[in-house]
């Protein structure tokens, strides 16, 4: 990248990387058009190549961003949880970790989205280019999520109680079918979830396009959705069926 | 479990295993995460939030739980892939036991494990390894 636009005025910086941002987090590498960027920002399209040179290094730089902003509005909360929950137990630390990412995702929206779909879609080798910034979530975050947590309140085995949480982890999608034995113990009181998820489905709304009331229904829901998983491997999902 | 959990475990197992970790080690992590869909075909990609849960809940164990841990993952990560992405998968290792420039006996260890079970050369591997470090590489 050209230090000339590191060099811009705060206002048209964040006006770039913002204009950069909501296009690529909704097409993709692939589909983003940088005349569509420089219409946006009122800029001349050689302005814009003369920052970064190619499309690839703006994208890098975009993403770049929005891992670092994650990075640094997440990790002193998960830091502060670590502190004052020192011994907790996994379901409750599960539980805040959680508020955590869904008002993480909510306030940033396209940040989430671009880091999601950039490693979900494979358009790009982004191994290389990435992984000192990304080696920061994973040092800096992931491995600290449940160190020193209790697990004696768990009355499934640690192994189920891990497939839970990864299957909530891993959002919505496939969630009757993660856990055969939820199938069995539980499938009345989640397909009410399910029911309520399908309709939020329908109406074209996503965690990326809430706004106002939404964003707090939906963390609502999902904090409910979660609770309810989370009372599953608490209470043994053989032993004590509703 | 799955092959790329699998794979964590095994990287996070030989990451901890001295009880300190460097802050080259997780990068180690973050490449393999970064790489997967690549290296071991579009077939085999995991979902990065269980991935994350992954390496998150393996802090929640102790020493005894991991090693449980890492035996399945070896196991899991042959069953589940080829001969040639088990050699890809055993560089990852190699490249975490590198990372900080000091091999400990408890890293060669778990690498020898991880080469008899995947019946792999990992003596040469690390005698390689050990040769260039004495030659100022591998930076």
């Amino acid at each position: 990248m050209n230090p000339v636009f590191l060099n811009l005025p705060d206002k048209k910086r964040d006006a770039v990387i913002k204009a950069c941002m909501d296009e690529f987090s909704a097409n993709g590498f692939d589909g983003a058009s940088t005349n569509r960027i420089v219409q946006k920002l009122g800029i001349a399209k050689g302005s814009l190549f003369s920052y970064f040179n190619t499309k690839e290094n703006l994208y890098y730089f975009v993403l770049e961003n929005a891992i670092n902003k994650i990075y640094n509005e997440v990790k002193p909360k998960v830091d502060y949880l670590c502190e004052i929950q020192n011994g907790a137990n996994i379901t409750d630390r599960f539980y805040s970790l959680t508020e955590i990412c869904i008002d993480t995702y909510l306030d940033n929206p396209n940040e989430f989205k671009l880091f999601m779909t950039t490693l979900e879609s494979r358009d790009l080798p982004v191994s290389e280019k990435l992984s000192e910034t990304y080696s920061k979530l994973v040092g800096g975050i992931y491995i600290n999520l449940f160190r020193g947590v209790r697990t004696d309140n768990l009355k499934v085995d640690f192994e189920d109680a891990v497939k839970v949480l990864k299957w909530v982890a891993m959002g919505f999608k496939d969630m009757v079918t993660a856990i055969p034995a939820l199938k069995k113990a539980r499938i009345k009181e989640f397909s009410g979830f399910l029911k309520r998820l399908s309709s939020l489905k329908k109406s074209g709304l996503s965690v990326f396009s809430l706004v106002g009331n939404e964003k707090k229904r939906f963390k609502n829901f999902a904090l409910g959705y979660i609770k309810l998983a989370l009372r599953v491997i608490e209470n043994g999902i053989y032993k004590n069926p509703v | 479990m799955n092959l790329y959990e699998a794979g964590v475990v095994i990287l996070y197992t030989i990451m901890t295993i001295d009880g300190v970790i460097d802050e080259e080690e997780p990068k180690e992590i973050a490449r393999f995460l970064l790489n997967f869909g690549f290296d071991f075909g579009e077939g085999k990609k995991s979902d990065l939030p269980s991935l994350v849960m992954e390496i998150g809940m393996l802090g929640a164990l102790d020493k005894q739980s991991l090693m449980k841990r890492w035996k399945k993952a070896v196991s899991v990560f042959a069953q589940n892939s080829s001969e040639k992405e088990c050699e890809k998968m055993a560089l990852y290792a190699l490249d975490m036991i590198c990372a900080d420039r000091i091999i400990l006996p408890e890293e060669e260890e778990l690498f020898d494990n991880l080469g008899k079970a995947w019946n792999i050369d990992t003596d040469t591997l690390i005698s390689n390894c050990k040769d260039e470090f004495n030659k100022g590489g591998l930076s």
